[in-house]
């Protein structure tokens, strides 16, 4: 008598390359914010930090790899004699256990970007979409919630000589009245140095309220 | 007339398609660092006893200046300034396995082991770029504006604050290739003396991979591995002196464990072999650190992506 299969278990097709929605594009490494007391810029309108990367790769400004783990102590180091200060994931938490991180699958490896962009687009074209909002908000409860500094008014004082230095320096060009880029450039860096002005003249910071509970920590 | 032969016809006699001679590159960013002079080369620390490499960064040659005490008056001590950052080396590896069946059917050599082997030369090479890249996007100063266009105005700010600094050369500046596109489109505004420079022709020229020019006595290197800054909004580029960056590596011994090897510069190739599958895997390696040296010697240019 032939044999029945109609009872056999199905099991998942196995396919030589992934499935599903990959992005094409290379992987990118996870990574941890750090502050520079130095380092402010006009983000929605107010002093706000423009942090910088520090990128989980080994062999990368001290990040080393130890027993199959990544060990960020001399990479610390690194950044505390240059005056950094690293933020850990939570200082973000609405956005759960990776905090401020986000990964997707890409058809290499995945993809770490922040939780503040969005991959949006198809096939080959994969654009971000950036919620800057939210990204501002974040910046301002660093400060608000004490994990950074406010910026030190010396600091604001130099950025804004910086860019009244540089508006001065488009505004004598021999083509600002000619080149409609030189035209667009003078006034792009007017608007900065207004917007930088008004945000020195408004001080404070809003206090930015989470949306998931979290324990009230000391201020640093 | 009827039964002619036909090449539509003549399909058991005939391929559908046929593989060129030659073969070509996928698009992709192949411009290297190595070997730029902006870039400090520590050293090769194989036998050193540790992969963490202190750099000893001393306050010598007149970084303090000698002082008048009076004719009798004893002179004081002067503590000598020293720092010593460290780079960390770790392995960078990238591995093919192909099969038998694979190597076999290759007709134009396409995947032979040899030019997988070249292959990890150029992928240890954009390696390095890329680790470059993800130290130079954090130095303390910082030109440009967030979502606003690179232009020749951030450029003279990144140059006037290395001269401010006293920052010795010769220097490097890694855009990427938007802010590039933007640095060019400002530059063809650009009047007075600067209009006239040969090297403002020569920039404005369309450009290939990796170096494109000098311009102003900096030369100026495009990547596509400039990361980002910002969530996205900005890419972060930089202009440095010699010494703001730094890189060690480390040659490995070969070992005779019955796999070939090759030693390509530092990158040690290996082929073993996978019998149970008739696959052979290639195995590229590359012991390799950076790390930024003097922060005071380098400028990150953030501007729009």
């Amino acid at each position: 008598m032939a044999h029945d299969f109609t009872s056999a278990p199905r099991i998942e097709p196995s396919y030589s390359k992934p499935q599903g929605n990959y992005l094409d594009m290379e992987p990118t490494p996870p990574f941890r914010y750090k502050f520079h007391p130095e380092r402010w810029g006009i983000i929605d309108g107010d002093w706000l930090p423009i942090l910088g990367t520090m990128r989980l790769v080994a062999g990368v400004n001290g990040v080393e790899e130890k027993n199959g783990h990544l060990n960020l102590t001399r990479a610390k180091v690194n950044l505390e004699i240059n005056g950094w200060k690293l933020l850990d994931l939570d200082v973000y938490p609405d956005g759960g256990p990776s905090g401020y991180l986000a990964a997707y699958q890409g058809k290499k490896g995945p993809i770490h970007v922040s939780v503040f962009e969005t991959p949006i687009g198809s096939g080959k074209n994969v654009a971000f979409r950036r919620d800057e909002k939210l990204y501002a908000d974040f910046l301002r409860s660093l400060i608000s919630e004490g994990y950074i500094p406010g910026p030190d008014p010396m600091v604001i004082e130099k950025l804004i000589e910086n860019q009244k230095v540089l508006v001065g320096r488009i505004a004598s060009k021999p083509t600002v009245k000619t080149s409609p880029i030189v035209e667009q450039e003078l006034k792009n860096a007017q608007e900065l140095l207004d917007a930088m002005l008004a945000a020195q003249a408004k001080g404070t910071v809003v206090v930015t309220v989470h949306s998931t509970p979290k324990t009230p920590k000391a201020k640093r | 007339m009827a039964n002619e032969i036909l090449y539509s016809g003549l399909g058991d006699l005939r391929l559908a398609a046929v593989l060129a001679q030659e073969i070509d590159l996928l698009l992709a960013d192949r411009g290297s660092l190595w070997g730029h002079p902006a870039i400090r080369y520590v050293g090769d620390q194989s036998g050193r006893g540790s992969t963490a490499i202190e750099v000893p960064l001393v306050g010598y040659d007149g970084y303090d200046r000698m002082s008048a005490p009076g004719e009798s008056t004893a002179a004081s001590n002067v503590a000598l300034t020293d720092a010593s950052p460290q780079i960390v080396i770790a392995r960078q590896h990238l591995r093919r396995q192909i099969s038998d069946l694979a190597l076999a059917t290759d007709s134009i050599n396409s995947t032979s082991l040899e030019r997988l082997a070249l292959d990890m030369v150029g992928a240890a090479s954009m390696r390095f770029t890329e680790l470059i890249c993800n130290v130079t996007d954090d130095f303390t100063t910082v030109v440009g504006s967030t979502g606003v266009n690179m232009s020749v105005d951030d450029w003279y700010s990144a140059m006037y604050a290395l001269e401010l600094a006293s920052v010795p050369g010769p220097f490097l500046a890694i855009l990427h290739p938007r802010q590039l596109a933007d640095f060019q489109e400002s530059l063809r505004a650009e009047g007075g003396a600067a209009q006239w420079f040969p090297a403002t022709a020569e920039t404005l020229k369309i450009k290939g991979q990796g170096y494109v020019g000098n311009f102003l006595g900096v030369d100026i290197f495009k990547s596509s591995l400039v990361p980002t800054a910002n969530a996205g909004a900005d890419r972060a580029g930089c202009m440095i002196g010699y010494g703001a960056v730094g890189y060690a590596d480390m040659s490995v011994p070969v070992v005779d464990a019955g796999t070939r090897n090759e030693m390509l510069g530092k990158i040690k190739v290996e082929f073993s072999r996978d019998t149970a599958k008739q696959d052979t895997l290639v195995d590229g390696v590359y012991y390799v650190g950076v790390a930024i040296l003097q922060d005071a010697m380098g400028v990150s240019i953030v501007t729009d992506a």
